[in-house]
C-alpha cells in the first residue's frame, strides 16, 4: 500500500504540487517518499525517509512530475529504495503499489542484458524493462509490454522526460485521473485532486492511461484504445484536510454525527434492496479485516437480535478456510473501509468462482471490492485518513442496524434512533464530555494492561474498544465477552488492574455488572460506561440509552478514549507504527 | 517554397511488382510517395506538383487522401528524362523550386537542411551529393569545396572527378530552362544543361552523411519498410478491433480499423496491420510485416518480415522475407523457402541477369493477381509475375513470367481395388 500522485501541465510547479498531493495521502504508507521531475530530456529525483510533515522539495522548475509515499515490501526503509526508481538513462521514472511477483527472474534478465540496479526493490525492475523495450517501441507500448510481463497485482505511473508523458496502468490498487485546465492529475485516492479539478476518470483494472496533452485510454493487456468518460466528484476539498483539528482521527470522530445523518436520512431505498437479497439468499455472510470484522461481528448479534435472523461472520483472512459450503445462493456482505483490503478481495474471488452473490459496503467509489461486487452500497463518511477508522465503523454499524430494522419493516423507528444516536454522539464529541474522557485517558495512558467486557451486542464494542486503543496507544488491551472473564483471563486481574465495563440498558446489564463486581473484588478498577452509574463503577462515562443506537454511542466514547491516550503518550495516532490505512498485502 | 516530384518513369529491374507505378507500393496504409509528400509537408514545403505518366494511377491514388488533395499533376507522355519531365510543368514553376524522386522518403530532414543552406549564402542552386564507391555508375560531381563547377555522366576509371555523386535532390531556379533550350536532347540532357549553367551561375552541393533506402530492385522495398517502421510506425489498436481470447500483442504494432484478430493469434512488433484485415486462430504476424488493407491471414499461418498489398489471402503456411502484390491469393499448405539449404547468399534473376542481393534470407516476390494453389514450395529469390496461376503442389525455383499458367503434373498414381 502506497501513495501515488503525477501532474502534468501549465504550472511549472510540479514539484510542489506533486508534494501536495502526497500530504494528502500520506495516509497510505509514510516510511519514506520521494519526488521526480522532468529536466530537460531527463528525470531529477529527491528521495526522503520517514514522514512527509511539513517537508519541502529542492528540485527545478518543471510542468511534469511524479512521486510516491512508501509503504515497504520487498526493500527495507532506505533512500534508495524510496520511489521513484529510474532507469539507466535516467529519462523513465517508476512509481509502483503493488508486489511484481516474478521481479527475481526478471531483474536476473536485465543484469544479464547489462542494466544496474540500485535499490533492493521489486520495483526497480519495472524502469529497466521499459529502457529495453524503448530500444524497438515508443513509450507507451513499452509500458504496456512491461507491465504485461509483471506477475502480481499492480499499479504503476511511469513519466518519460523525453515524450513528456505520464502513463499509468493497473490490475490491482487503485489510480485515479483528474482532469483539469490545461493539466492532467493521477492519484491513488481522489482526495489528493479534488483540490485541483472535480473531473476524474476511475481507472479500471486491466486498463491505462497515457497522460500528456490529453487522456488516452487503452485496454490491457493488447493496448487498443477505448472511449474516455469522466465523472464528476460531488465532495469539496474541506473533507480531506485536517481544518481546524490537529488530527484527522479527532476531525474524523468530530464528523460521525453527520455520517449517522446522513445514513438515517439518505439511505432507506438502498437498504430494502439489500434487505431483500438477505431475504432472498440462501446463507448470508458478512466479512471484514480488522475494525469491518468487528463491525461485520456486531452484525451477527444484531441480526439475531432485531431481525430474528442467522447471519454468519467471518474474518476475512479466515474465511478462505470456511467457505467449501458456499453455493450460488450464498451472499457475502463484504465490510470495508478502503475497499481495497487484500484479505477481503482473496475470499471474494473463490465465492465468485462459485457463482455467490457479493454485496459490498465500502466507502470507495471505484475500488477494486466496488467492482468485484454484484450489488454496492457506498458508506458516505467521505475520506478517512486517519489509520485507526473510526467514522467508517459507525457508518458500517449504522448501515447495519437499518438492515435488521428494514428486515422486520421498523424502517421509520430505526431512523429515529440513528437520529437519536446521532444527537448524543453530538453530545459525547462536546468539550464538556471530552474533558471528562481525558481525565481518564490520562489515568488509563498509565496501564500496563487494560481489559475491556461486554455482552450480547457489546462483546463486539469491547473487541472494537480494545482494538483503538492498541492501534493508537500501544497500550495492550484484550476485549472479552463478559462471560469469559471467569474462564481464564481474570487470573491476570490485580490490584489497580483497569477494566472498562460496558452496560448499555439491554439485557445484558444485569450480567455484565455481576462480572464487574467479580473484577471488583479481585482488586481490578472498573470504568463504567453506561446511562446510570453503579455503585461497582470506580469512574463512569455517561452514555444516554438512545435504544440500539447505544452500541455506537459506547464505541465513540472508546474512540475519543484511545485518541486522547495517545496524544497523552505524545504518538502521533493518524500514522500508528507498523500500520497502513489500507493494507492490499496478505 | 515548390517542390516536383517525377514520378513518371518505368522501373523494370522492380519487376514483378512495377504493375503500377513503384512509388505506389504501400507501406503501412499508404503509398509511398505518400510517406514523400509527407516529409515534403513537414519540412515546409507549401507547393507539391507530380508529373506522372499517361495512366495517371499516382493522380487517382492520391485524391484518395483529403491530406493531399491541393497537389497538382502534370503528365509526361513518353519517359524521356528528366529534362523533358520538368518541361512538362514548366508553366507552372516558381523562379525557384525543389526537384525531388518519390521514393525519398527520408527527405524532411534533407530539405530543411537544404532550405536553410539556400537562406543563408542566398544560393539558387543546391544538388544534395553523396560518397560513392563505384564512380563508374553514378553521375559525379567536379568540385571547388561546395562549389559545383561540372558533372561528368559515368566516368571511366582514372577519369572521376571527385569521389562525390549527384543523389537526386534538388533546389533550381526557372533559369536554368534558358540552358535546357541550348542543349540537344537526349537522355542525359539534364545533366548536360546543369553542367552548362554551372559554368555562368553559382551551384552547390550538399553532403549527406548516408543515402537513404532506395528503391531499384524488389527486396530494397523490406529497407524502406524498416526505415518507415522505425521512424513513424506508431503503437496503435483501434476502438474498432475485434480482439479474440488470449491474443498476444507485442512491441510496435499498429492495427486498423475493423481488424479481427481470432483466438491465439500473435502480433510481434513492429507490425502493421491495415484496416478490415482477419488474422486467423493462432495466426502469428512478427518481426517487420506489413499487412495492407482487407488481406486475409487464415488460421496457423505464420508473417514474418513481409510485405503483403491489399487484398492478399493466405491460409496456414510459413511466409517470410517475402512480397504479395495486391489481390494475391495462396492456398493452404504454400511455404516461401527464405533460407537457403546451404545458408549461401541468395541470388535473383533481375532481367534475365543474376543478381546478388547479399541477403542470407530473402523469400520470393509475387506480383498482382496471381493465384497460388496448395501445398506450393517458392524458392528464395525467385519472382512470380501478375496473373500468374501456379496449380498445387508446385515447387517454384525460377522466374515466372506475367500471365504463364505453371504448373506440375503428376504422372505415376497409383490406384488398387482390393
Amino acid at each position: 500500500m502506497c501513495g501515488i500522485f503525477g501532474y502534468v501541465g501549465k504550472q511549472n510547479q510540479a514539484a510542489e504540487i506533486v508534494l501536495e498531493g502526497l500530504k494528502l495521502l500520506e495516509y497510505r504508507g509514510y516510511d519514506s517518499w520521494g519526488v521526480s521531475v522532468k529536466l530537460d530530456q531527463n528525470l531529477v529525483v529527491e528521495k526522503h525517509v520517514g514522514k512527509i510533515g511539513d517537508a519541502k522539495v529542492n528540485l527545478p522548475d518543471s510542468t511534469l512530475g511524479i512521486g510516491h509515499t512508501r509503504w515497504a515490501t520487498h526493500g527495507g526503509v532506505t533512500e534508495k529504495n524510496a520511489h521513484p526508481h529510474l532507469d539507466c538513462n535516467k529519462t523513465i521514472a517508476v512509481v509502483h503499489n503493488g508486489i511484481v511477483e516474478n521481479f527475481q527472474e526478471l531483474k536476473a534478465e536485465l543484469v544479464k542484458k547489462g542494466h544496474i540496479f540500485i535499490s533492493e526493490t521489486d520495483t526497480e525492475v519495472i524502469p529497466h524493462l521499459i529502457e529495453e523495450n524503448l530500444k524497438h517501441e515508443g513509450f507507451s507500448s513499452s509500458v504496456r509490454d512491461a507491465f504485461n510481463s509483471l506477475k502480481g497485482l499492480n499499479a504503476i505511473v511511469v513519466a518519460d522526460a523525453v515524450s513528456r508523458e505520464i502513463v499509468a496502468a493497473k490490475n490491482g490498487s487503485p489510480l485515479i485521473i483528474g482532469i483539469g485546465d490545461g493539466e492532467l492529475f493521477v492519484a491513488s485516492d481522489a482526495s489528493a485532486i479534488v483540490k485541483h479539478t472535480k473531473e476524474v476518470i476511475f481507472l479500471k483494472d486491466n486498463e491505462m492511461a497515457i497522460i500528456g496533452k490529453n487522456v488516452q485510454l487503452l485496454s490491457l493487456p493488447e493496448g487498443k484504445k477505448l472511449e474516455v468518460k469522466s465523472e464528476k466528484i460531488n465532495w469539496s476539498y474541506e473533507v480531506s484536510t485536517k481544518g481546524k483539528y490537529s488530527d484527522f482521527m479527532i476531525k474524523e470522530i468530530h464528523e460521525q454525527p453527520i455520517v449517522i445523518r446522513n445514513i438515517a436520512e439518505n439511505y432507506l431505498s438502498q437498504i430494502q434492496k439489500l434487505a431483500e437479497q438477505i431475504k432472498n439468499a440462501k446463507g448470508t455472510f458478512f466479512i471484514g479485516a480488522g475494525t469491518a470484522a468487528y463491525a461485520a461481528l456486531a452484525g451477527t448479534y444484531i441480526f439475531s437480535k432485531i431481525a430474528k435472523k442467522h447471519v454468519n461472520t467471518s474474518v476475512a483472512s479466515e474465511f478462505n478456510y470456511l467457505e467449501d459450503f458456499l453455493t450460488k445462493d450464498s451472499l457475502i456482505i463484504a465490510l470495508s473501509q478502503s475497499g481495497e483490503t487484500i484479505d477481503v478481495v482473496e475470499p471474494l474471488n473463490r465465492a465468485k468462482e462459485k457463482g455467490s452473490k457479493i454485496f459490498a459496503i465500502t466507502n470507495t467509489l471505484g475500488s477494486t471490492i466496488y467492482r468485484m461486487a454484484d450489488y454496492n452500497m457506498l458508506l458516505g463518511a467521505g475520506p478517512e485518513k486517519a489509520v485507526a477508522s473510526t467514522k467508517a465503523y459507525i457508518a458500517k454499524v449504522s448501515i447495519i442496524l437499518m438492515l435488521a430494522y428494514s428486515l422486520i419493516g421498523q424502517d421509520e423507528k430505526i431512523k429515529n434512533i440513528l437520529l437519536q444516536t446521532a444527537d448524543e454522539v453530538q453530545r459525547l464529541v462536546s468539550e464538556k464530555t471530552v474533558d471528562e474522557i481525558k481525565k481518564i485517558a490520562k489515568v488509563l495512558s498509565q496501564a500496563k494492561n487494560i481489559y475491556i467486557i461486554g455482552r450480547g451486542v457489546s462483546y463486539p464494542s469491547a473487541l472494537e474498544g480494545a482494538l483503538k486503543i492498541k492501534e493508537v496507544s500501544y497500550v495492550p488491551t484484550e476485549g472479552l465477552a463478559g462471560g469469559e472473564l471467569k474462564h481464564g483471563t481474570i487470573a491476570l486481574i490485580g490490584k489497580g488492574t483497569p477494566c472498562i465495563v460496558f452496560a448499555p440498558q439491554d439485557e445484558t446489564r444485569e450480567s455484565i455488572i455481576s462480572n464487574a463486581i467479580e473484577i471488583k473484588s479481585r482488586g481490578g478498577m472498573i470504568f463504567g460506561i453506561s446511562p446510570k452509574n453503579e455503585e461497582v463503577f470506580d469512574h463512569f462515562i455517561e452514555v444516554k440509552d438512545v435504544d440500539s443506537g447505544s452500541y455506537m454511542a459506547q464505541i465513540v466514547v472508546m474512540q475519543l478514549l484511545a485518541y486522547y491516550m495517545a496524544i497523552e503518550l505524545g504518538l502521533d495516532a493518524d500514522k500508528p507504527r507498523n500500520l497502513a490505512k489500507s493494507v492490499t498485502v496478505k | 517554397m515548390q517542390a516536383i516530384i517525377l514520378a513518371a518513369g518505368k522501373s523494370s529491374r522492380l519487376w514483378p511488382l512495377n504493375d503500377c507505378h513503384k512509388s505506389l507500393l504501400r507501406i503501412m496504409g499508404k503509398p509511398i510517395i505518400g510517406h514523400t509528400i509527407d516529409g515534403l509537408l513537414r519540412a515546409g514545403i507549401e507547393e507539391i506538383i507530380v508529373v506522372e505518366d499517361s495512366k495517371k494511377q499516382i493522380e487517382e491514388q492520391l485524391k484518395k487522401y483529403p491530406k493531399y488533395k491541393d497537389i497538382k499533376y502534370a503528365v509526361q507522355t513518353e519517359a524521356l528524362g528528366m529534362g523533358d519531365a520538368l518541361l512538362a510543368v514548366k508553366d507552372l514553376l516558381s523562379d525557384k523550386f525543389l526537384v525531388i524522386s518519390p521514393e525519398r522518403i527520408d527527405c524532411e530532414e534533407i530539405v530543411k537542411q537544404m532550405l536553410l543552406k539556400s537562406g543563408e549564402k542566398n544560393t539558387k542552386t543546391i544538388l544534395a551529393a553523396s560518397k560513392t564507391d563505384s564512380p563508374s555508375l553514378f553521375g559525379m560531381m567536379k568540385l571547388d569545396g561546395d562549389k559545383i563547377l561540372g558533372i561528368v555522366e559515368k566516368p571511366e576509371k582514372g577519369k572521376e572527378p571527385s569521389d562525390i555523386k549527384v543523389v537526386g535532390i534538388y533546389l533550381l531556379e526557372k533559369k536554368l530552362f534558358d540552358y535546357y533550350q541550348k542543349v540537344k536532347k537526349h537522355q542525359y540532357d539534364f545533366e548536360e544543361t546543369l553542367s552548362l549553367y554551372m559554368k555562368e551561375s553559382d551551384a552547390r552541393m550538399m553532403l549527406l552523411d548516408s543515402e537513404g533506402p532506395s528503391l531499384k530492385y524488389p527486396w530494397q522495398l523490406f529497407d524502406m519498410q524498416k526505415y518507415l517502421f522505425e521512424k513513424y510506425l506508431k503503437a496503435e489498436i483501434d476502438p474498432s478491433v475485434k480482439i479474440g481470447k488470449n491474443i498476444n500483442i507485442e512491441g510496435k504494432v499498429f492495427i486498423g480499423k475493423g481488424v479481427k484478430l481470432f483466438e491465439n493469434a500473435v502480433i510481434k512488433g513492429p507490425a502493421y496491420i491495415g484496416d478490415g484485415t482477419v488474422i486467423g486462430n493462432g495466426s502469428i504476424v512478427r518481426e517487420n510485416a506489413n499487412i495492407e488493407s482487407n488481406s486475409l491471414i487464415g488460421a496457423l499461418a505464420e508473417i514474418a518480415r513481409s510485405n503483403f498489398q491489399e487484398n492478399v489471402h493466405v491460409h496456414s503456411g510459413y511466409f517470410g522475407d517475402s512480397v504479395f502484390g495486391k489481390n494475391t491469393k495462396v492456398g493452404a499448405g504454400t511455404v516461401t523457402a527464405n533460407i537457403r539449404v546451404d545458408r549461401g547468399e541468395i541470388f535473383s534473376t533481375v532481367n534475365g541477369v543474376k543478381v546478388n542481393t547479399g541477403k542470407k534470407s530473402l523469400g520470393c516476390f509475387v506480383g498482382e493477381n496471381t493465384k497460388i494453389g496448395v501445398n506450393c514450395s517458392l524458392m528464395p529469390g525467385i519472382f512470380i509475375g501478375s496473373n500468374c496461376l501456379i496449380g498445387p503442389k508446385t515447387l517454384v525455383s525460377e522466374n515466372i513470367e506475367n500471365n504463364t499458367k505453371y504448373y506440375a503434373t503428376f504422372e505415376k498414381i497409383i490406384k488398387k481395388n482390393n
